[in-house]
């Protein structure tokens, strides 16, 4: 018999991986909280069929060091003008830092944040995404999000339809 | 023991939808992945940013794609900054910079409008000195865009605001605020604005200064007139003239259609006590609107937009009319909310263009020329006939300023006076006895022609009967059958009196 939060839990990715994180740690994810356990189950696993193993993966691992370390909130306004100045605890910066994280991965962990209902990591990456977006004109953004290119035809009827748009260039 | 619990589909995660396949490793995440409630988190570290707003980040995000826009422009986001009291911020600037985001949007009532009212309400909770300029930056900027009229709908209390709004507007946009708030010096005056029906100036530290004497009987013209050093009549057709312009094929309702309407309108005024301007007002954006309109409007739709044009008039007046009197007064042919949108496309249409002169405006100028009282039975007897005159095809032919003048001749005569047309008044509005001939001469038929044809539309004669307005209803207007009459008219009262002409 487990006492409260000393169970453990088994994620299960899309792809078949397991990993493995004490109750405690998986209490900041409020799907995680939430779902339905039975008093004395020891171990309870989850499938979690939306994430796959790379993502869920560094998704354990933030969530196994928000346990041991938190987060601070980040503040509104930010205090600072650059993403390290805002975030100041090491651990958090080099998380999410470009080397670790490529695109793909973010996008992926903001999905994944947002979907388990883990707030510090959503507010992790979204700040990330903020300062990515930072300084960036729309079509910069839109490489960024990779929008699908338009076709001539396509951009020609945009353009008559949404002539605001190009007005100011 | 071990249990399985399989997360899926299932479960009632609102969020779910457009996730489902795109969490594959090898799946590109693309923008619609993004929810908006991510978006938002994403765009309101931009908000807030360094105590300021970065705006040219957040510009470039609303121009994005159409959910970005959404999301940029939501007023969750905007209502931000008012938690940011006390910490430098500069909400002149926020307010400056979604306001810059709102320009480059094409109109859409919805977004903008919830925006907009985004920032009115930060605006209404600051007391700092700043708030005025916001609020009425704010306003300017609603106005410019059409919206005000989807706050107006939402807030019922900020309907005074709404109504400096039309006013400010009256006197044409660009002078109600200019337009750099930063490069003021205390000596300029920030704008013009109406403060207990007083048009005043308005400067960098709240005070005012009026520009016309209390209880003007016209202070959006007056407004208008004080900024030119010309006077009040010249600025009047001055303005009357890019009418014209705008107008050049004045097709206007069928002429029965027209005096309905006239009459209509006349009773509600007459129920509800508004102005005699309204009516006038009412009148010269029905025939507006029907001109601008691309396609002949049906039958039926007269008296809605008759009726959202009056509700515009009354707006522009002391006096305002609710829309849900309105709707009552038209036997509920129609509801308050179609009433409201039908003001909306009026107002659209017209291009918020809402001051012209009119007849009466005319009128009130020419009676000051002729220093008349204003209860005095010659300044009645004129308003009698400018109103009826309202109710004729006169109006397709002749100029607001044109039938003023007639009115005055056909009064004169009608009153048996000494003169039918000074040289002063001759001097001030630059019309001859015989360039008024013409009309004065239709005028005088049409009225004939209106009360035969139309024997049933008697609101206004009823109007004119009362004591109150020296009950002119009963003398008669004679036709005039030519130009010849009026000369000989003129003629034998100067030989009767000798001495009444002057030299």
């Amino acid at each position: 018999m487990a006492d409260e939060g000393n169970g453990i839990i088994r994620l299960r990715s899309s792809d078949g991986k397991v990993f493995e994180l004490t109750e405690s740690a998986a209490e900041i994810s409020e799907l995680l909280k939430d779902s339905p356990r039975e008093e004395d189950d020891e171990v309870t696993e989850i499938d979690i069929v939306r994430v796959a193993s790379p993502c869920l993966e560094k998704v354990v691992e933030f969530m196994k060091h928000y346990d041991e370390e938190k987060m601070k909130e980040i503040p509104t306004p930010l205090g600072g003008s650059t993403f390290n100045e805002v975030m100041d605890q090491p651990w958090y910066q080099d998380f999410v830092s470009d080397e670790k994280m490529n695109r793909d991965m973010l996008f992926n962990m903001l999905s994944a944040a947002n979907f388990l209902g883990i707030k510090p990591l959503l507010d992790l990456t979204c700040l990330k995404v903020t300062f990515q977006i930072t300084g960036k004109n729309a079509e910069e953004i839109r490489e960024l999000l990779r929008l699908p290119e338009l076709t001539p035809e396509e951009e020609a009827k945009a353009r008559e339809e949404h002539s605001w748009i190009f007005e100011e260039a | 023991m071990k249990r399985q619990l399989c997360i899926t589909s299932e479960l009632p995660e609102p969020r779910r939808r457009k996730r489902s396949a795109r969490m594959h490793p090898a799946s590109v995440v693309d923008i619609s992945s993004l929810s908006p409630d991510v978006l938002h988190t994403i765009l309101s570290f931009l908000v807030s940013e360094s105590g300021c707003v970065d705006c040219e980040s957040l510009k470039s995000a609303s121009l994005v794609c159409k959910k970005w826009r959404e999301v940029s422009l939501s007023r969750s986001l905007w209502s931000i900054p008012t938690n940011l009291q006390g910490n430098g911020v500069h909400k002149k600037d926020s307010i400056n910079i979604s306001l810059s985001i709102w320009d480059s949007s094409p109109y859409d009532g919805r977004i903008g409008g919830q925006s907009l009212m985004g920032f009115i309400k930060i605006c209404h909770l600051e007391s700092s000195k700043e708030s005025d300029a916001t609020r009425f930056l704010a306003k300017e900027k609603a106005t410019g865009k059409d919206c005000i009229l989807s706050i107006a709908k939402s807030k019922q209390k900020s309907s005074n605001m709404i109504k400096e709004v039309f006013r400010g507007h009256q006197v044409e946009q660009r002078h109600f605020l200019c337009p750099h708030l930063e490069s003021f010096d205390r000596n300029v005056p920030r704008g013009i604005r109406l403060l207990n029906d007083r048009v005043v100036r308005w400067y960098e530290n709240n005070t005012v200064h009026p520009v016309t004497p209390p209880a003007t009987s016209n202070p959006r013209c007056d407004a208008d007139f004080q900024r030119n050093d010309d006077s009040p009549m010249s600025q009047m057709f001055k303005l009357q003239s890019t009418m014209g312009e705008q107008n050049p094929s004045r097709q206007r309702l069928r002429s029965d259609s027209w005096a309905m309407i006239v009459d209509w309108i006349a009773e509600v005024a007459e129920c509800f006590d508004l102005d005699d301007e309204t009516i006038f007002r009412t009148m010269d954006l029905v025939d507006r609107v029907v001109t601008a309109s691309k396609y002949t409007m049906k039958k039926q739709y007269y008296q809605l937009v008759a009726a959202a044009c009056l509700q515009i008039a009354s707006k522009c007046s002391s006096k305002e009319i609710s829309g849900s009197n309105i709707c009552m007064c038209s036997d509920n042919s129609f509801t308050v909310a179609v009433l409201a949108r039908t003001e909306e496309y009026v107002l659209t249409k017209l291009g918020w263009k809402l001051a012209f002169p009119s007849s009466l405006d005319f009128l009130n100028q020419l009676r000051v020329i002729l220093d008349l009282d204003k209860d005095s039975r010659m300044f009645q007897v004129m308003r009698y006939v400018s109103e009826l005159a309202l109710q004729t095809k006169l109006y397709v032919h002749f100029e607001p300023s044109m039938v003023a003048a007639t009115a005055v001749v056909l009064s004169n005569y009608s009153l048996d006076n000494q003169e039918l047309w000074s040289d002063e008044l001759e001097g001030h509005t630059t019309y001859s006895l015989e360039d008024l001939a013409e009309c004065t001469i239709a005028m005088s038929r049409l009225l004939q022609d209106v009360r035969h044809r139309y024997p049933n539309l008697i609101i206004i004669d009823q109007r004119y009967r009362k004591a109150s307005r020296g009950c002119v209803a009963e003398i008669s207007i004679p036709i005039i059958p030519s130009f010849a009459s009026l000369v000989s008219y003129q003629q034998t009262r100067s030989r009767q009196n000798p001495d009444a002409v002057s030299p």
